[in-house]
């Protein structure tokens, strides 16, 4: 067998422990219950809600001409339970309820403002019984109410009042838009932000799973070479007729299979999570009329825009493996290389978080400037680049990575070939600690 | 001749390490070479492994240079570092596989290397147990056996028996001394006297980075009209 897969196989025997593979099965264990777990709770609502009619809870302080009509109108879509005359009743009344979470109050000056045309004030209670994010995530159905009472009592107002066979909807609201996304030149019948926030909720997976590919392969390499240095089993390897760049480029390989495995548990294990917890939400906003809306505006991607999101993804993980691994080898034990790692993980999520949350394309010079020079926020910034039609980008990405990347391998190579990796002995624990002594002696003087 | 050092000098930095010494050792033969600590016994162990690379001098084994052709040397060279492990994830016996598939040629060669390996390390069912089950005595012979398996032409041994208990010790010895009876050339460093008299063909006293004087430990013990090599020992370092 061909030495590099010697060395590969037991990297990856290292790596693939019974400590590393529990928690990952443990982590799809957890998502799968919660996410089932919060599906069966949606479920069991959606059908409670569609058997009945839904129940609605109102308080009327003194019975009028006015009231009657607003009781004939919710009547017509809700099952209406009256709760007393006065207020402190009909909150006593709710409160006694346990499936009473909203009440609608009526003063009693709702007629008087009626025959005046006023604005009738109302009062509505909603009653909190869950702080968890399921409970942001349920339907504010107290909304959909008042919104039909408005409508309801408008068409009557216009009908009564205005002789006129102009129909009431129109008078309401005489202009109605149709909302258009345009991108990169092509356009299709659906809102912007609509298309923004299914990419939030769809796409969010993609650059987690990438920051942890990096973050977990680049731990991984550093660990493992300054272990092999700690326990003097790398003397031992590099005396053996073994090649340097083998042992090295095996360690790389290895992280990256590690990393890429432990990702695709994750990426897999949280999505399936998010599609239990949108069960019943409205998360098919992209299919209008039997078209896929995505495919209209341009947003997908063909056979050479994976090829270029392949490229910069594995150049990035190239270059993060390549900074752990002299990292790694120039650190004397296996404390300071976790510590050595820090910079990495620092610039990998600094990259996340900028390109998450800043419009890199209409930032200052000097931001982009830095996330330009980072290597590793060009995968973060790939797809929107591509659906941008800003490929030049992508191919200046494509070269700067490259060229990182071989100067990363000319040192590690380096590194490797050198008594450096026996001999250097980097202590960052120590040098902070020395930085602090000196901070200190500054002081006394 | 199976090793030949000539004027080595090395330095870690300003610091230095070895300061021009020249040794050779014959093939089939125990060479120790023998010193106080930092006086550079390790260093010139792993200059000869390829590890390190001199400041000037040269070093050849068994006719390969070790600068220029450092792969080669490392085809016929062995080296057991100073208090190494193992993988200790892996077991003693993938250990052995793992190593022997990196040294042997083909199959049937590295299985010839195993069987060799398990009847020296006498390890017998405890191999297929993680490295991390083991005495430090357990990992000394498993490394010990890895050392020896493909009957290097040099066997470079950074003080073998360090840390072991005396059955360990002993044992070890007798390991070192039975492949050196099979042709196996040896270069060891050590501290321990009695080990070097038991073991070594010849010695040499280094240090400060220089070889003071070699020679059989009979021929020193004579010389210096002493009992034994402890005594030969003091009296060169307070000289």
């Amino acid at each position: 067998m061909n030495k590099f897969f010697i060395l590969f196989k037991k990297e990856l025997k290292q790596i693939f422990t019974l400590q590393l593979i529990l928690p990952l099965i443990a982590i799809i264990l957890m998502f799968n219950f919660i996410g089932h777990a919060m599906k069966a709770d949606t479920e069991k609502e959606e059908k409670r809600n569609g058997k009945t009619q839904k129940t609605l809870y109102i308080a009327i302080e003194k019975q009028s001409k006015t009231s009657n009509m607003i009781k004939k109108i919710l009547s017509k879509k809700y099952e209406i339970v009256e709760c007393g005359n006065t207020l402190k009743k009909a909150i006593a009344f709710l409160n006694s309820k346990k499936d009473a979470d909203f009440l609608l109050f009526f003063p009693k000056n709702i007629d008087a403002d009626m025959s005046s045309f006023n604005t009738l004030h109302v009062s509505t209670f909603k009653k909190i019984q869950d702080f968890s994010m399921k409970g942001l995530m349920k339907s504010d159905w107290s909304d959909n109410v008042l919104s039909y009472l408005n409508r309801a009592i408008s068409n009557t107002i216009i009908n009564s009042n205005l002789k006129t066979k102009i129909s009431p909807a129109f008078i309401r609201k005489p202009i109605y838009s149709e909302d258009h996304a345009i991108v990169n030149g092509h356009y299709a019948k659906v809102s912007s932000s609509e298309i923004i926030d299914f990419f939030t909720k769809q796409n969010s997976m993609i650059p987690m799973g990438m920051l942890m590919i990096i973050i977990i392969a680049s731990q991984l390499i550093a660990v493992a070479i300054a272990t092999e240095k700690e326990d003097k089993t790398l003397e031992t390897l590099l005396t053996m007729p073994v090649s340097r760049q083998s042992i090295v480029l095996s360690k790389m390989l290895a992280a990256s299979v590690a990393a890429l495995f432990m990702s695709i548990i994750y990426v897999y294990s949280m999505n399936n999570f998010n599609k239990n917890m949108m069960t019943g939400l409205d998360t098919d906003i992209v299919i209008k009329g039997g078209e896929n809306m995505l495919e209209k505006l341009g947003l997908s991607l063909n056979f050479s825009d994976y090829f270029i999101i392949f490229s910069i993804v594995i150049l990035s993980i190239l270059c993060a493996l390549s900074i752990s691994a002299i990292s790694g080898a120039l650190v004397s034990n296996v404390k300071s290389a976790q510590l050595s790692f820090i910079p990495i993980m620092i610039l990998v999520l600094g990259s996340f978080f900028l390109t998450s949350f800043i419009d890199i394309h209409n930032a200052s010079t000097f931001v982009k400037g830095i996330v330009y020079l980072d290597p590793f926020s060009y995968p973060f910034l790939a797809l929107q680049n591509i659906f941008l039609g800003k490929y030049r980008i992508l191919y200046y990405g494509i070269a700067y990575l490259s060229t990182f990347f071989l100067i990363l391998l000319y040192i590690t190579s380096y590194v490797f070939s050198s008594e450096l990796i026996l001999t250097a002995n980097f202590n960052p624990l120590g040098y902070l600690m020395r930085k602090k002594v000196r901070v200190d002696t500054l002081f006394l003087i | 001749m199976g090793l030949l050092v000539k004027d080595l000098h090395k330095s870690y930095g300003r610091t230095p390490a070895l300061n021009g010494i020249s040794f050779n050792v014959k093939p089939g033969e125990i060479y120790a070479l023998v010193g106080p600590n930092g006086a550079g016994k390790s260093t010139a162990l792993k200059t000869i492994s390829t590890l390190l690379k001199p400041n000037s001098g040269s070093i050849t084994v068994f006719g390969k240079d070790v600068i220029k052709d450092s792969a080669s040397v490392r085809e016929i060279i062995s080296y057991l570092p100073e208090d190494a492990g193992a993988y200790k994830d892996l077991s003693g016996i993938y250990y052995l596989e793992f190593m022997s598939s990196l040294i042997a040629k083909d199959n049937a060669l590295r299985r010839e290397f195993v069987e060799r390996a398990k009847e020296f390390c006498g390890l017998g069912k405890r191999l297929k147990d993680k490295v991390k089950t083991y005495s430090k005595g357990m990992v000394r012979k498993l490394l010990l056996a890895r050392s020896l398996m493909s009957k290097p032409k040099l066997a470079i041994m950074d003080e073998p028996t360090s840390g072991l208990d005396v059955i360990n010790a002993v044992t070890i010895r007798k390991l070192i001394k039975d492949f050196s009876e099979e042709g196996v050339t040896v270069l060891l460093s050590s501290h321990n006297m009695l080990e070097i008299e038991f073991l070594s063909d010849r010695l040499g006293i280094i240090h400060k980075g220089k070889i003071y004087i070699e020679g059989t430990p009979n021929d020193l013990k004579e010389k210096y009209k002493a009992d034994n090599l402890e005594e030969v020992f003091a009296e060169i370092i307070n000289e």
